[in-house]
């Protein structure tokens, strides 16, 4: 379904959209996050989380805070990033206080170098499911050494990696796989993707594929001001939320994932006012 | 023989909106204090003559003593209706300030309460609102955990909820998350009102 204006600038509906159709849709049962440190702290079992990212600095405290609530919690933890990451991530969890040497040497973190694992996971460009299987099977094992540990939190970068070396086929291919592992193994995966939120060709592609490839979305660092900044360019762009328009974000069904409403919001516009979405993601970026 | 049954469905009250399913839980973003009465004055009317117990918890445009007074230009015996306690208005900051110990599912279990209560004095249900004007962008995210929290637990119970939210104050994203978590959202187009639907309906 699409809005549009007619020469009176009065909203109006103005047919169906082929691309709506091909957007997965909301579960009504979908648990939903306030803030992603909750979200972090506790991930549901077998739950595909992505961190949308633009500075290095989340990425390491959003995967310090992961880790620490899972290493406090008696969960294995299990880190696959680049060695510059990783040592962001550790300095990260010694300024939490966690005794870093002391949960490595129990076996309770582990960490992989996404390189190595990209090298063992492609074949011809793509990754190998039996591979990756393989791979992460024998992690898992190993990570929950005999049952000592209560759950497994897995936290990697390789879609982000195969992505920035101009692979995305590989990256979403690799998401796929990680959501079967995450639901094999009951563990909660952390995915962190850099992108560019305000970048509108992403929202026909690689922001929405990997989006619909998750069951949860961290769409900015700071949600508070994110949802400000939206519903002030929305407001200042469309005006008031009524009439078509209301009745259009009613039957609107959304991603199918855990979203926050801002970052749907978005989503919203950019299906159903096409036209006015390049006005309104601009006007979002200045105020973000 | 007659049927004693008691329906599943009751008066709304608003022009142009017939009748309401028990356990609906609407909202309504309203524009101005008018607006507000024009919407809970009729609303509050139809569930006394519904004989449903009505319950109304006032805030700011439209406090205490103007909402009683709309009630009574409307028609209805505000007095008697406070007497018998078939009606009750509290003031948002009273209420709240009784009921700042419950969060969440307590909430909503006082709500049950006042539903079993009614049910017990005879009434057909209750008919309660709550003019959501105190929330900051830091309490938001909590508030839509307990409307949630209503959205699913009054379903099927002898309550009718209408949550109004004002217009000026809820960016198009607020808009979204109340509208995903009510059945159904009241809007006045003109001089009538209407119903519209969605995921939850």
């Amino acid at each position: 379904m699409r809005v549009g204006r007619d020469e009176n600038h009065h909203w109006h509906y103005t047919g169906s959209s082929a691309a709506a159709a091909s957007i997965p849709r909301l579960r009504k049962d979908h648990p939903r996050h306030a803030s992603w440190q909750e979200l972090l702290a506790a991930p549901v079992p077998e739950s595909h989380i992505l961190q949308i990212y633009d500075n290095d600095d989340f990425v390491a405290s959003g995967v310090a805070h992961y880790a620490a609530e899972g290493l406090s919690r008696g969960d294995a933890v299990l880190l696959t990033g680049t060695e510059a990451r990783l040592r962001a991530v550790r300095r990260e969890l010694l300024s939490k206080d966690v005794d870093y040497d002391a949960v490595v040497g129990r076996g309770q973190l582990s960490t992989f170098d996404v390189r190595r694992t990209v090298a063992a996971l492609l074949e011809g460009g793509m990754p190998d499911a039996a591979r990756y299987e393989v791979l992460a099977d024998a992690a898992v094992e190993k990570a929950r050494a005999g049952g000592r540990f209560s759950g497994v939190r897995w936290w990697g970068e390789t879609p982000d990696f195969l992505h920035r070396q101009g692979n995305a086929a590989a990256a979403l291919a690799v998401e796929d796989l990680g959501s079967a592992a995450a639901r094999k193994h009951g563990a909660a995966v952390l995915c962190s993707f850099l992108c560019d939120r305000f970048d509108p060709h992403g929202y026909d592609g690689i922001l929405r594929d990997m989006c619909c490839k998750h069951s949860h979305v961290i769409p900015a660092e700071d949600y508070v001001r994110y949802r400000l900044a939206v519903n002030r360019a929305i407001a200042e762009i469309l005006g008031e939320i009524k009439g078509p328009l209301l009745q259009s974000l009613l039957s609107w069904k959304g991603l199918a994932c855990d979203l926050p409403s801002s970052q749907a919001q978005l989503f919203w516009v950019r299906e159903t006012l096409p036209d006015q979405f390049h006005s309104v993601l601009a006007r979002v970026k200045v105020y973000a | 023989m007659r049927d004693t049954t008691p329906s599943n469905l009751t008066d709304c009250g608003l022009p142009g909106i017939k009748r309401i399913p028990y356990g609906v839980h609407m909202c309504h973003f309203y524009r101005g204090r008018d607006e507000l009465a024009a919407v809970l004055v009729p609303y509050f009317a139809a569930g006394l003559r519904n004989r449903e117990r009505g319950i109304w918890i006032v805030a700011e445009p439209l406090h205490a003593t103007e909402a009683k007074l709309e009630l009574a230009q409307a028609g209805v015996d505000v007095d008697t209706a406070l007497a018998d306690a078939s009606l009750i208005v509290r003031d948002f900051s009273d209420w709240y300030a009784e009921g700042s110990r419950l969060h969440g599912t307590a909430v909503v279990d006082f709500w049950l309460a006042e539903e079993a209560r009614a049910l017990a004095d005879g009434y057909a249900g209750i008919r309660i609102t709550g003019n959501v004007t105190f929330l900051t962008p830091e309490t938001w995210s909590v508030f839509m955990e307990y409307e949630d929290m209503v959205q699913k637990a009054f379903s099927g119970r002898r309550i009718v909820t209408l949550c109004t939210y004002p217009a000026d104050g809820c960016g198009a994203a607020n808009v979204l998350d109340v509208v995903h978590r009510h059945s159904c959202t009241l809007e006045r187009p003109d001089e009538g009102w209407q119903i519209l639907t969605g995921l939850s309906a």
